[in-house]
């Protein structure tokens, strides 16, 4: 069943065998994974619940109600990045592009050296990975439903001799409706909302949306439930409290609250590591004027891929928005607003993914309000000029196929023609140059490892310092991963609940025996 | 809100937007970047409330400096130029305190439905043609489109 706030009056008091936080990709598999084992599994997600019929393909409500802090969440540094995290059942899944790769095997050799993570091998991953690919329909979609950007973009690329291809997704019959990240009117795209989530209430999972957990009850040095409230159905305001008393506990709120929620509880951080480590991948932009319409955002926003430059941290994915997207970001007024905006028919549009880096930042609980995180990040070192090199190689991917000008992310050269691009190439860029910047996929901050010392968590997802406290989100992740993170979140997330259940027969005083995936 | 801000919002709105320029387009609605912003500062956080508060203020300021009225009070020319001026300077911070400026009259403006139809992004179509078109986890594949979903839905024409 799944419970809005709206129709719960009063507080909430429960018990149960495992209590997980947060709907997205870890939480969600990890309760469809238990509830399917036959455990008692509650849900509690800070979000509300939108089905299809809601999702009116609006950014700009979607922004309102779907995101974190109205879609503002924002980076503080040089530059700022806009950091947009889902806060609705099924989490950033359900307002993402869909987009799914296996992490690299470059990025697991590293999981086993500096962080001896042996334990997670490549065999075990690739069934965990085969396995989220079958239940999520996980495949390319039809040039047909692809939309123009993405295919001449691509096809600019193969002709300057760049490597690239098409993105495989979670989506089934997808149509190409191009507004995946304000949630899929169709139900195509197989987010958590549609697929993990109501699988575990078929098998007696209970959901609560709208409520967002305060406190991880610890007694006696082990996890025995949380504490939180309801939020009020018109704003974030506190309301009435929900109490879940459960053997089993897992924080799968991402790696922004995940981490928020155990520093202002002082929990698990003997390491120090708690909120540290995190990596985003910082994105820009380039929209370029063509001559012919590419009519977007009709279209898949993230169909295809260049990766000519992924082993030194380079991916180049589609990203179409809907025209308020673009307006947002132009930094013209008056006539020239309106008439570059009349031609956005014809924009082309593609973005850059600095996929590994050197970067990290920081996560901190915010001043003022505990329920928020403040978030630091810099770009560093050779960060920076890949940063730049990313515009430069779009650049030339457009101008290659007759772009007349381009929009850049540089407040130095905000608009470029062809002949602008060796200036541009000379520009020294600073970090506060960009503009329009936007960053997705956090990662790192609460990072598994194999010392105590130097990370939060074992290589099982379960805290090294409270008992019966497992991580299953995003925050676990130790590294950059080089692609997009969610499959990877999805195959941890499977992974994960193997242990849980382990722990679960433990504590019933009977051997784990063959559970459901250690 | 402030009524200096209220009031600073709509006299910028037809500046930013400048949709005179393109027959087309629609006109501008000073009262809508007022509500926008309204709604966006009771929904969003604190920091960008204070920070849009600011901005406004800032450019008031700035107007009683350079023109010996605040922003709202001056004649159509004095604003453009005013806003000119401004628009003129390079450099990050220009660059934050104008989209602060400029957000609530093109973010309210680029969310209208008409308006974004016109740009070929045609919402109404859209999700009629998508609540044809349902997708079930049991079901099979979705049988081939009518022609008549097959139309574009954008109305520009160039």
């Amino acid at each position: 069943m799944i419970h809005s706030r709206e129709e719960i009056t009063g507080g909430v008091k429960l018990s149960t065998e495992v209590v997980v936080v947060g709907s997205g990709a870890g939480g969600a598999t990890i309760a469809k994974e238990l509830s399917e084992a036959g455990r008692q599994v509650v849900v509690i997600e800070a979000g509300r619940h939108f089905t299809r019929e809601d999702f009116n393909l609006r950014m700009d409500f979607a922004f309102v109600d779907m995101y974190w802090d109205g879609g503002q969440v924002m980076t503080v540094g040089a530059p700022m990045f806009l950091l947009p995290q889902g806060k609705t059942l099924g989490g950033t899944t359900t307002i993402n592009s869909g987009t799914c790769f296996r992490m690299p095997h470059r990025v697991l050799k590293k999981w086993h050296i500096d962080y001896g993570l042996w334990q997670i091998t490549e065999e075990e991953l690739d069934l965990y990975y085969s396995a989220v690919q079958e239940y999520l329909f996980v495949q390319k979609a039809d040039k047909e439903v692809m939309g123009q950007n993405a295919l001449l973009f691509l096809e600019g690329a193969q002709k300057l001799g760049l490597s690239g291809g098409i993105i495989a997704r979670n989506a089934k019959d997808c149509e190409g409706y191009g507004v995946c990240c304000f949630g899929c009117p169709s139900d195509a795209k197989q987010s958590a909302n549609v697929s993990y989530i109501p699988d575990a209430v078929k098998s007696g999972c209970v959901v609560y949306t709208g409520c967002l957990v305060d406190e991880v009850v610890v007694k006696g040095g082990r996890a025995v439930g949380v504490k939180g409230r309801l939020l009020n159905p018109e704003r974030d305001v506190p309301g009435p409290q929900i109490v879940v008393d459960a053997e089993v506990v897992v924080l799968a709120a991402g790696s922004l609250h995940t981490p928020r929620m155990l520093l202002v509880q002082g929990l698990c951080n003997s390491s120090g590591q708690v909120g540290r480590n995190l990596t985003i991948h910082p994105c820009n932009s380039t929209v370029a004027v063509m001559d012919e319409r590419l009519d977007n955002p009709k279209g898949i926003p993230q169909a295809t891929y260049v990766d000519e430059f992924a082993d030194e941290g380079i991916m180049l994915e589609g990203g179409t928005v809907p025209p308020l997207g673009i307006a947002m970001g132009v930094p013209y007024k008056g006539r020239r607003l309106a008439e570059f905006m009349w031609k956005y028919p014809c924009f082309g549009i593609f973005g850059g993914m600095l996929s590994e880096h050197c970067s990290t930042g920081r996560v901190i609980p915010h001043p003022r309000d505990p329920a928020r995180h403040l978030i630091s990040y810099n770009l560093t070192g050779e960060d920076k000029k890949k940063f730049k090199f990313m515009t430069e190689l779009m650049a030339e991917i457009w101008f290659s196929l007759g772009a007349k000008s381009l929009l850049t992310p540089t407040s130095s050269l905000p608009e470029m023609r062809p002949s602008d691009l060796p200036k541009f190439k000379r520009l020294k860029a600073k970090p506060s140059d960009y503009v329009a910047v936007s960053a997705y996929h956090p990662l790192g901050t609460c990072r598994m490892g194999s010392d105590p010392e130097s990370s939060v968590v074992r290589h099982t997802g379960e805290t090294w310092e409270v008992e019966n406290l497992f991580i299953c989100d995003g925050s676990i992740v130790p590294t950059s991963l080089g692609v997009n993170p969610q499959m990877t979140i999805f195959a941890l997330a499977m992974r994960c609940a193997g242990f849980v259940d382990d722990r679960l027969e433990e504590l019933a005083g009977r051997d784990p025996g063959e559970s459901v995936t250690s | 809100m402030l009524r200096i801000v209220e009031d600073t919002v709509r006299a910028i709105t037809p500046h930013v937007l400048g949709v005179d320029a393109v027959k087309e387009m629609p006109e501008a609605d000073p009262q809508a970047s007022v509500d926008f912003l309204n709604d966006w500062l009771e929904k969003g956080i604190s920091e960008y409330r204070i920070m849009t508060n600011v901005a406004f203020l800032a450019l008031n300021a700035y107007s009683l400096l350079r023109k010996g009225r605040l922003f709202p009070g001056l004649d159509h020319d004095a604003q453009a130029d005013l806003l000119e001026r401004l628009y003129k300077a390079k450099g990050i911070i220009a660059y934050q305190f104008l989209y602060l400026l400029a957000n609530p009259a093109v973010s309210s403006y680029y969310s209208r439905m008409d308006v974004q139809r016109l740009l070929g992004f045609d919402i109404a179509a859209l999700k009629e043609e998508s609540n044809k078109r349902l997708v079930t986890r049991e079901g099979g594949p979705l049988p081939p489109k009518s022609p008549a979903t097959d139309e574009p839905t954008g109305q520009v024409e160039r």
